[in-house]
């Protein structure tokens, strides 16, 4: 299982390949009218970041300084920020980081602790108690704190940081597969699958991973909207990314600069990550409760 | 009892222990013996009974008889040929000899694929599909008289008894030698339970599988078995024919057992003398010492604390393990 | 038997709607039965045939999308449907005692055997603690429980199963019940445990002069323990009888259909009766007659109708038109 950290998301369990699990879970869930909103928020927003060239009105970095703090107006509908660029095609540009950065960070958190949840899930013995008291120790650092000493070493830079961050989720992605895994191994079916000969491979694959999609999919939507909102932290921080490139968060880091000169400057960035992390949470627990619905009926 | 046909599986002093307790590093400090010594042998197209109670050891004999949980001690035979501490390809070839039913028909089958899948995944495991696995499907569904369209749908859509027929169907796949059934009907209606009974037993007299069946159900096993086996403890007590089993037993625990067993006519039942068992039973790691069932056998003397009984013949095909048994049969027979 | 006596519980036309998102009427229908002072009733049923519901909605047990929309419960004259919760928590545990399935999660595992049992005695008869614990000895004694000065004050997982079930007979009879309610109350226990148990009730009834509705799907229990029989099949009472008429001449198609699917001695390695189909699942109950989907006597026209309670022998009912009017016979040719 391997993760680019550039372009695509890990995994396959993550993206796309549809599972049979989900088929059924997927017919609840489009009936609930809060799953259906914020995913197709979701989806609205990666469409954005694609076609960010395409809709954008003005260039993201073109500087007008005659225009610098600009209210709405009608060429610049949200304003323009303190060195007179415009605000919505700044945030149009900055989706792709909002998508980008939280792939990173959990796709680094997938790598470092699906594999090894399987496993101590599967196996157990020895493996789990290192495995475990790893992801202890990890757990007990705080977030934050930590990633800012990674990127004290290695440099500031988005990559940096959010791989740090993905070090910081790992454990709690390991966790949950874990306690998953350990859940499906004790049912009778992976003992089936062992009797008819299925390797351990095999059985992970074909029998494990599809029954702790469920679980597995709630971690990871609740770790996309805390990967966004410390990316944004960060790179209010400074320490995320790096100018010429924008983030909602480093564009709140500029609002606030110059809140007294434009209060409502914050509005933009910070409604986009609001409705965003709201929107992965609302993902994640409308998946969650089609899962259980299904199991109680 | 000789024949010239090997038996279809034979298994001599099989043993497990697991660990109960472990210390501080991780080394077992105490353990439990699940199964002690238990001989298991069953010939081509006949059954053989598991019984015994909870803590018997009856499911893990089973498993170990299935190769699914390596044996600490103890020989496997399939169809005469040494197979006990097979790995790997040997292992995975051996699968298709040797195949289970499972209790649980709820979880014994993977939520998330489709019966098509469950019954014909052993197939794709084993690289023997050839041609349209639909079909094959379809052929092992009708065989255990399910209809084929089934093949489509998940095991939720599906009842108690159908999927049991479907984990059957599965087991049959690869058309084993020997099908070992583990509980088959525990978890179903009464009403369904019949059912899956005439399958097995159809299946067995078109096919010669050999079979063991496990159960705490006297009623089942006595149903479908030639032969029984009685586990008490992790040990045998007792094994023979059917019939003698049930008319005639000998040991003291099948007695109580069988005695315990109510029978579904009141008027029978309630003339029947019951052999009732007092005393605790004993934990399953710390048995008591030489025959474990002395602790709560109406016929025990001290005696039985100094020697582990062996299996000895009481008729031909007929052995018990008790050391009062020759003079106590007078007495025995109820 | 007296018929002078009122019966210590009369149930009447009880009918159970489940309420809510999955609304569905009938899930109990029309369900009529008395148990006698002294007697002991089974009520025997097949899974979703909504014995458990019955037995629970007596005491008012029920949770609050189940509700009982008709009918009549008397328990010693007291109307348990219109009773106020005052007088029903006077009841629970004191004139009706209940013993539940598994003792394990029934039992709380944070209080001591003793006080689980005293905790009746000081609700109902106003015990003090010492009063109550000496009595809570002395109930230990009773149910077979040795040691019962030091197991007083045990916690129930330092028990075994068959222990744990003792301890609940025994908080359930704390207070003298006139009427015992007992939901499979051997189900998870192993066999010769299971005859301890009900070789304990039964002393216990003769002692006591209980009466004991007792709920189960095990024909052999039935046999051995019960003195009267309500049948039940898809919500439906489908026969009542005294046990050795039931079993010897079963009125119902479905009792005769139970009772020939079930596998006995002298019928080894035969195929057994199956009964067809399967038990509807609750929202789809057929109109009339539930079992007439999977019954060989059913005729469209006389089947779909309501049945009626028809008593075609003395003394035992059923709820079979044809049957009832002697249009068919389920007498065996033998």
């Amino acid at each position: 299982m391997t993760a680019t950290v550039q372009t695509q998301a890990g995994p396959a369990p993550v993206v796309g390949t549809p599972r049979r699990s989900r088929t059924g879970v997927l017919a609840v869930l489009v009936r609930r009218p809060s799953f259906v909103v914020a995913a197709g928020f979701l989806v609205f927003l990666v469409l954005v970041a694609a076609l960010a060239p395409l809709i954008a009105p003005h260039d993201p970095s073109a500087q007008v300084l005659e225009d610098r703090l600009k209210g709405p107006s009608w060429t610049h509908l949200l304003g323009t920020d303190d060195l007179g660029r415009d605000v919505l095609s700044r945030l149009i540009y900055a989706a792709r980081l909002a998508i980008l950065a939280p792939l990173i960070s959990v796709g680094v958190a997938i790598v470092l602790g699906v594999p090894a949840g399987l496993w101590a899930g599967m196996r157990r013995g020895w493996v789990d108690a290192v495995t475990g008291r790893l992801s202890d120790t990890l757990l007990s650092l705080p977030g934050l704190a930590f990633a800012l000493a990674v990127v004290a070493v290695l440099g500031p830079g988005l990559v940096n940081a959010m791989v740090a961050m993905g070090i910081v989720f790992a454990p709690s992605l390991y966790r949950v597969v874990r306690g998953a895994t350990l859940a499906v191994a004790e049912e009778s079916y992976i003992e089936s699958a062992r009797a008819i000969g299925c390797s351990t491979g095999r059985t992970v694959r074909v029998h494990v991973l599809p029954n702790i999609a469920a679980p597995f999919l709630v971690q990871v939507t609740i770790l996309m909207g805390v990967a966004l909102l410390a990316e944004a932290s960060l790179s209010f921080l400074g320490l995320g990314v790096q100018p010429p490139d924008s983030s909602w968060g480093s564009m709140l880091e500029v609002a606030y600069q110059n809140q007294f000169a434009a209060p409502l400057a914050v509005l933009p960035a910070g409604t986009a990550l609001v409705l965003t992390v709201l929107s992965f949470n609302t993902v994640g627990d409308s998946i969650r409760d089609a899962v259980a619905r299904r199991r109680d009926s | 009892m000789t024949s010239t046909e090997p038996m279809a599986l034979r298994a001599t002093g099989l043993r497990k222990t697991f660990p109960l307790k472990r210390d501080i590093v991780g080394r077992v400090k105490e353990r439990i013996v699940a199964v002690d010594g238990v001989d298991l042998e069953v010939a081509r197209g006949a059954t053989l009974g598991l019984v015994g109670e909870s803590g018997s050891g009856k499911s893990t004999a089973a498993r170990l008889a299935a190769l699914l949980v390596r044996a600490d001690g103890g020989r496997i035979e399939a169809d005469g040929v040494d197979v006990t501490g097979a790995r790997g390809r040997e292992l995975k070839a051996l699968r298709s000899r040797l195949q289970m039913v499972f209790q649980d028909p709820y979880s014994a089958l993977d939520p998330t694929k489709t019966v098509g899948h469950a019954v014909t995944e052993p197939l794709v495991v084993h690289g023997r599909r050839q041609g349209d696995l639909a079909e094959a499907a379809a052929a092992l569904l009708t065989r255990v008289s399910l209809d084929p369209a089934l093949a489509r749908r998940r095991p939720e859509e599906l009842s108690g008894g159908q999927r049991q027929r479907v984990c059957v169907a599965r087991a049959l796949a690869l058309e084993p030698r020997v099908l070992i059934a583990d509980e088959p009907t525990s978890a179903l209606d009464l009403s369904t339970r019949a059912g899956i009974l005439n399958l097995l037993l159809r299946l067995q007299q078109e096919s010669g599988q050999a079979m063991i069946l496990v159960s705490h159900d006297f009623a089942t096993v006595q149903h479908l078995a030639d032969r029984i086996a009685v586990m008490y403890l992790g040990r045998v007590v007792e094994e023979g024919p059917a019939a003698q089993i049930v008319e005639a037993p000998s040991h003291p625990y099948t007695r109580a057992l069988l005695s315990a067993v109510p029978v579904p006519d009141p008027t029978v039942q309630r003339g029947r003398r019951r052999t009732v068992l007092h005393g605790d039973v004993p934990n399953p790691a710390n048995p008591p010492t030489g025959c474990n069932f002395r602790t709560r056998c109406p016929i025990a003397v001290p005696e039985c604390a100094q020697t582990d009984p062996a299996l000895r013949v009481v008729e031909p095909g007929h052995r018990v393990a008790c050391i009062r048994v020759e003079t106590a049969t007078t007495q025995t027979r109820s | 038997m007296t018929t002078v006596e009122t019966p210590v519980l009369s149930v009447r036309g009880l009918t159970i709607d489940l309420a809510g998102a999955n609304r569905q009427k009938g899930l109990v229908e029309d369900v009529s039965f008395d148990v006698p002072q002294g007697r002991s009733v089974a009520l025997i049923g097949e899974s979703g045939c909504g014995k458990t519901l019955t037995a629970m909605s007596i005491l008012r047990l029920l949770p609050p999308e189940l509700r009982v929309t008709g009918g009549e419960i008397r328990f010693a004259g007291t109307d348990m449907l219109s009773a106020s919760k005052r007088t029903l928590r006077g009841i629970r545990g004191g004139p009706v005692g209940m013993v539940f399935q598994d003792p394990m999660s029934s039992l709380n595992p944070t209080m001591t055997v003793g006080d689980q049992i005293a905790e009746a005695r000081r609700l109902h008869l106003g015990e003090s603690r010492r009063q109550a614990r000496v009595k809570a000895r002395e109930l230990l004694e009773r149910v077979g429980i040795a040691n019962a000065a030091r197991r007083v004050d045990v916690y129930p997982f330092e028990m075994s199963g068959g222990m744990q079930q003792r301890v609940m007979i025994a908080a359930a009879i704390a207070c003298e019940p006139k009427l015992v309610i007992a939901d499979e109350p051997t189900t998870a226990l192993d066999v010769t445990i299971q005859a301890e148990i009900l070789e304990l009730l039964r002393s216990l009834q003769e002692q006591m002069g209980l009466a004991v509705l007792l709920v189960t799907h095990d024909l052999g229990v039935v046999a051995d323990f019960c003195d009267d029989v309500v049948v039940m099949y898809a919500g439906h009472v489908v026969e009542r009888a005294p046990v050795e008429p039931l079993f010897a001449q079963p009125q119902h198609p479905y009792t005769r259909a139970l009772l020939d699917s079930v596998p006995q001695a002298g019928r080894a390695r035969t195929m057994l009766d199956v009964i067809p189909g399967r038990v509807p699942p609750a929202g789809s109950f057929p109109a009339g007659c539930r079992f007439q989907p999977r019954c060989r006597f059913a005729v469209e026209e006389t089947c779909a109708a309501p049945q009626p309670e028809f008593e075609p022998r003395p003394g035992h009912q059923c709820r079979c038109v044809r049957v009832g009017t002697h249009e068919i016979s389920l007498e065996k040719v033998s």
